[in-house]
């Protein structure tokens, strides 16, 4: 018992990056009502830039950070530029289409700047360590965890105590009817692109810093934690992200102990087979694909 | 106030409006009726921003609109209220009021208008009733205190009592110096309501003139009562 609950306390700290990752898929997906696969590789550019600023400069981590968020917002104004502004609103699959050739283009891009495999990426509070009686948790898995939840935090405020927010709700409901409320509908798009972004690029920034690594792959493994997280926790719902990414966090963090790494993602995929299966919308979207399903069976 | 000259509109290889133009003055009610797929809502689509124009000028209290984004002509003082009312089911009444007039923090003046929505401020739009929704559409539209508002078939799908309700708003809302564009199907109610009228026609206009005359002029209530029965 005591090795589950650690398990879920690694899995929390862990899955606190990825439901980071998963709310920057879930403000993309409410606000266009499309599918970003260049999500992760944006991310992966901007922790490259940390790096850069890192290898050539030795900087310190608050600047590392900021070139990491910096880096994945650019990236990301990029990628709505060309993928969702450029690209009728209708047309969403040759957004996700094109989406996904703009991720081959930048993980091209970095490969051929950083052409070795790994690159050294300067760790948070290295080897302490928080003990809570029997349990203990790495100072920068607490840290992770800190971060990420004041992040969160951040969001929900965001989201639900100013105008911004309100636009984005709005646009993410029904875009003509913002539009007739005098809403700029291109700017509120592409302000929660960059929030997207910026979200994502401080969970790449958490979990290089937790790894103290980065590889170009990041880019893959980013947008597949992300989505299984989101999907987990029910597309478009900004409780449900949290909720699938600390979920796929535990999860992963049991699977990893008890059954071996090699194990580890495929259980995380079991999982959301399962949840797909016995609730189509995911864990707390399900009431809005049932009020969507409704909506669309009406005459 | 506004002057629309040799408007068109196309969708694809569809003409929706063919040369139209047209002039609200200050103060008035201008009623535009038709039969459905006239061009009545095209056109004030256009004057919102929401549809693109073909070719043709818009003015607005004598500077250029077409062609600007729809967030920048609401702020010039041209509003929608749109047909099917457009109300976000998600927000509340109030979030609905405040996402058209950012900064705004009392919608005291529209609660007094609409009673109704003051006492359902913190309910979500998707719970109101067809005519609380039509209340609200039109409050949204009323939130930055615009200077036109182009109403489109504020009376379709609702009770007539709520009908009734809308129509003896028009008069209030012009006596506190508001200008109104009306597009409506209900041809009597549109011409009791309006000081003037033009009557489109598969994208152009047929008949315009005081709503008097043409409230007065048998052949055009019978014809447009006549579509509207068989519909």
């Amino acid at each position: 018992m005591a090795d589950f609950l650690q398990n879920c306390l690694d899995g929390i700290a862990t899955g606190s990056a990825y439901a980071l990752l998963a709310l920057g898929f879930t403000l993309i997906f409410g606000v266009l009502r499309r599918l970003n696969l260049s999500y992760g590789p944006s991310i992966m550019a901007g922790v490259f830039a940390g790096t850069a600023l890192y290898t050539a400069f030795n900087a310190g981590l608050a600047e590392i950070a900021i070139a990491t968020v910096i880096g994945a917002v650019v990236v990301g104004a990029y990628i709505e530029r060309l993928c969702f502004w450029a690209i009728r609103k209708d047309m969403a699959v040759a957004s996700m289409v094109s989406s996904f050739v703009i991720w081959m283009q930048i993980e091209e891009g970095v490969t051929l700047l950083f052409p070795d495999r790994t690159y050294a990426f300067p760790g948070i509070l290295a080897d302490a360590v928080v003990e809570f009686g029997p349990f203990f948790l790495r100072a920068s898995s607490l840290a992770m965890l800190a971060i990420a939840a004041l992040a969160v935090l951040g969001l929900l405020g965001l989201i639900y105590r100013t105008h911004f927010g309100l636009a984005v709700r709005a646009v993410s409901e029904n875009p003509e009817a913002a539009r007739v409320a005098g809403v700029n509908t291109g700017l509120v798009t592409l302000l929660a692109f960059a929030c997207a972004s910026a979200l994502g690029g401080l969970a790449g920034f958490l979990i290089a810093a937790g790894d103290e690594q980065i590889t170009p792959l990041f880019g893959l493994w980013a947008t597949f934690k992300g989505l299984i997280a989101m999907m987990l926790g029910g597309m478009g719902s900004i409780p449900g992200a949290v909720l699938g990414g600390l979920l796929l966090g535990v999860v992963e963090a049991n699977a990893l102990w008890y059954l071996g790494v090699e194990t580890r993602d495929l259980i995380a995929y079991m999982l959301l087979f399962a949840v797909l299966t016995f609730r189509p919308g995911g864990l707390m979207g399900q009431a809005a694909l049932m009020a969507r399903r409704a909506a669309e069976s009406r005459v | 106030m506004l002057e629309v000259r040799d408007l068109s509109v196309s969708y694809g290889p569809v003409q929706a409006l063919a040369g139209i133009s047209l002039e609200v003055r200050e103060g008035e009610i201008v009623a535009l009726i038709g039969a459905n797929g006239a061009g009545k809502s095209s056109l004030i689509h256009a004057v919102a921003g929401l549809a693109p124009a073909a070719g043709g000028k818009v003015s607005f209290r004598g500077e250029e609109v077409l062609g600007l984004p729809s967030h920048r002509i609401f702020r010039r003082g041209i509003a929608l209220c749109p047909e099917g009312r457009m109300v976000l089911g998600g927000l509340t009444v109030e979030e609905n009021l405040k996402l058209a007039a950012p900064g705004r923090r009392s919608f005291a003046d529209l609660y007094e208008l609409f009673p109704r929505l003051g006492a359902r401020a913190s309910s979500r739009g998707a719970s109101l009733s067809g005519g609380e929704a039509q209340m609200l559409a039109i409050a949204r539209a009323l939130a930055r205190e615009p200077e036109l508002l182009l109403l489109d078939e504020p009376s379709l799908g609702l009770a007539p009592n709520a009908v009734q309700a809308i129509f003896a708003l028009l008069p209030q809302l012009r006596d506190r110096g508001l200008t109104i564009l009306l597009v409506e199907q209900n041809l009597v109610q549109a011409l009791r309501a309006a000081d003037r009228a033009y009557l489109l026609e598969s994208g152009r206009i047929a008949r315009q003139g005081p709503a008097e005359a043409l409230l007065g002029d048998e052949r055009i209530v019978e014809r447009y009562l006549g579509l509207e029965q068989e519909a």
